[in-house]
């Protein structure tokens, strides 16, 4: 990215191939799966009727994502041990959703978006805030996935930072916008397969190449601070990622567009499979980290350990299954942000805010303006360089932890009060903020979740509010009805 | 900002090696660059001066690490042609780097100014503090999801037997 890597494992000229063969493939089977949209339910939803296989699998692969791949091993890099335990902790945030999202299937059969519960449930300035801390995380998180293709192809095949990036970010906008969420749960589908076939063959590799006696003997005389159990930022840091998991999942519409085109019966399940599926994956690539040294791999950046290792143990064939692994996981989770994102953009803020009486066409236009919108503002922030992978995802770890309880309560609760929950997400997204800023990454999320749960229960207790449960069930039969122009 | 300079035939390239938030400092005699850190790790970057219009990827570059500002028991971190290492693992204590730039032509450079790295780990009174308050909010999460989850099984039965 900055020029500080030299060497990669694949010439430019395979890896080039094999984006334009995946880059093909994904564009391919999203416009066959997006024929399948009939109607803006069929695009936003899918139809409302996704079915257990395809429901684990998306929520896996979503999950997957540069955060897994390329976060994990940093976290283990950087916090020892405990940071290889704490990043995987984030499968709790989807083992609790998994009975929420049972529930919002229930309460909200005609639901859109997590922003059309939020403004039902607490009303518009409630609303307003949240739509500012979704957008900002869900940018963040788009822009922390692109910087990571961009890593990965220029680590693996020396292709420069700004074209894998550039590829990997167009050719996820291209699927997503014929094929809307048919096409990102079914392009996760496949996705999912190969990243878990990929994985179980790299981890088979890794484990015949890497002796754990060595891999011990090194990490304790070159270092000792990643097997420390009392590091201060690996203790702090363990709350701080799974309450960083929670907000991301409990708050996100990549999570409640999956539960609202879940068919009935199928969310809980979907989502606690998807979060087994998910749990050994940060805990083998974290190993990864720990053995580094063993292998003699220089890291320019710490988010480069993933594909760096994976190459230099695997070889150059190996080093293709890992270029294809993590091309999938990256597009499977760049798709559904931009599906999910979008439309959070186009329900909430075009069709509920700007233009009520919006036409089913014009709100396809819509949705496809903002899609595109939304990959060239990632594409320029990218490019812009704003920091490592780490640093751009946890500045928004505050705001996600501060959605925390007002969206729980506010879910399983009838007391939650509209004026705590607003005062919930501000005042915990600003003390989260601060903790980010004087304490360090590690701090925020559950400084940002603490604060917001004292005052969400504070204002229970002070002043409980009623609320009628059916009218979450806000019907979109003028939606549903049209057909896509 | 360090300097490394090869012996590089007609005008030696200038090899920089910077890390961001250093002070000026003397530690033992040697003019250093120091940096205080709480976090057990750190990226060290390098280049070659931007006075020098030269590639710097066509240099080989070999940073060490010393525990003494004099580098008596310095070892070899790293040999290649990479302009950036990230260092993880660190123990509290000092850490002394340095960085030399080497030709084409096997003419190494002399050594670039050190880096003086101190690492102080943040107040374990602070961290678990932190790691309590976590503790309690995740328990808290936690108990109200699954009551939560429990009175939605009864009231979806309610629902269905209502229907």
């Amino acid at each position: 990215m900055n020029g500080a890597h030299e060497t990669a494992v694949l010439s430019p000229q395979i890896g080039w191939f094999l984006l334009a063969i995946l880059g093909v493939l994904w564009v391919i089977l999203g416009v066959l799966w997006g024929k399948k949209a009939k109607n803006m339910d069929g695009y936003m939803v899918a139809g409302r009727n996704v079915g257990l296989a395809l429901g684990a699998a998306t929520a896996m692969a979503t999950w997957v994502t540069s955060n897994t791949t390329m976060l994990a091993p940093q976290f283990a890099l950087e916090l020892g041990v405990w940071g290889m335990l704490a990043y995987s902790t984030a499968c709790f945030g989807l083992f609790l959703f998994a009975p929420m999202a049972r529930r919002i299937r229930r309460l909200m059969p005609n639901g859109l978006t997590s922003g059309d519960f939020i403004r039902l449930r607490y009303g518009r300035p409630t609303w307003v805030v949240f739509l500012a801390i979704s957008l900002t995380y869900s940018f963040a998180w788009l822009v922390t996935m692109a910087m990571a293709g961009g890593l990965l192809m220029n680590a693996v095949a020396g292709i420069p930072f700004a074209w894998g990036m550039t590829v990997i970010l167009l050719v996820c906008v291209l699927y997503t916008l014929f094929g809307g969420l048919y096409a990102v749960i079914g392009t996760d589908f496949v996705q999912s397969i190969i990243i878990l076939i990929g994985v179980v063959f790299v981890g088979a590799v890794i484990y015949q190449r890497i002796d754990f006696d060595v891999t011990y003997a090194t990490v304790v005389a070159e270092q000792p601070a990643m097997l420390y159990v009392l590091l201060p930022a690996a203790i702090i840091a363990f709350f701080n990622n799974m309450l960083f998991g929670f907000g991301e999942v409990f708050h996100n519409n990549v999570w409640w567009s999956r539960a609202f085109a879940m068919r009935k019966g199928v969310p809980a399940k979907a989502y606690m499979l998807g979060g087994l599926f998910w749990l050994p994956i940060p805990i083998a690539v974290g190993y990864v980290a720990l053995s580094s040294d063993v292998l003699g791999i220089n890291l320019p950046r710490p988010d480069m350990l993933g594909p760096l290792a994976a190459a230099e143990v695997l070889g150059a064939a190996g080093a293709v299954v890992i270029f294809v692994v993590l091309f999938c996981s990256l597009a499977s989770s760049i798709d559904s942000l931009l599906a999910a994102t979008s439309d959070l953009l186009t329900e909430d803020i075009y069709r509920k805010a700007i233009h009520p009486s919006a036409t089913e066409g014009n709100v396809r236009t819509a949705s496809i303006a903002i899609i595109i919108g939304l990959g060239f503002l990632t594409w320029l922030t990218c490019m812009l360089n704003p920091g490592t992978l780490a640093q751009v995802l946890f500045a928004s770890g505050p705001l996600v932890g501060s959605a925390i309880w007002p969206v729980a309560a506010g879910l399983f609760w009838r007391r939650s009060n509209p004026a705590g929950a607003f005062a919930a997400m501000v005042l915990g997204s600003a003390c989260g903020l601060y903790a980010y800023f004087t304490i360090g990454w590690y701090s925020g999320a559950l400084v940002g979740a603490a604060v917001s749960m004292v005052i969400t229960l504070g204002a229970i207790v002070l002043a409980p509010r009623d609320f009628d449960w059916k009218s979450l069930n806000e019907s979109n039969e003028e939606l549903r009805r049209g057909t896509i122009r | 900002m360090l300097i490394a300079v090869p012996a590089y035939g007609q005008s030696p390239p200038q090899a920089e090696f910077t890390v961001s938030g250093g002070e000026p400092a003397v530690a033992d005699g040697v003019d250093v660059e120091r940096i205080d850190s709480n976090a057990p790790h750190i990226i060290l970057t390098w280049s070659i001066s931007e006075e020098d219009e030269r590639d710097p990827a066509a240099f080989s570059y070999r940073l060490e690490r010393a525990a003494s500002p004099d580098f008596s028991d310095s070892r070899m971190l790293y040999e290649g042609r990479d302009r950036a290492s990230f260092r993880a693992g660190l123990a509290e204590g000092s850490y002394f780097y340095r960085v030399r730039a080497t030709d084409e032509a096997g003419n190494a450079g002399v050594w670039s100014r050190p880096l003086h790295l101190e690492v102080a780990y943040q107040s374990m009174r602070l961290a678990l503090s932190l790691f309590a308050v976590g503790a309690v909010v995740f328990l808290a999460t936690l108990v109200l999801i699954i009551a939560g989850a429990r009175k939605d099984r009864c009231e979806a039965v309610e629902q269905e037997e209502a229907t």
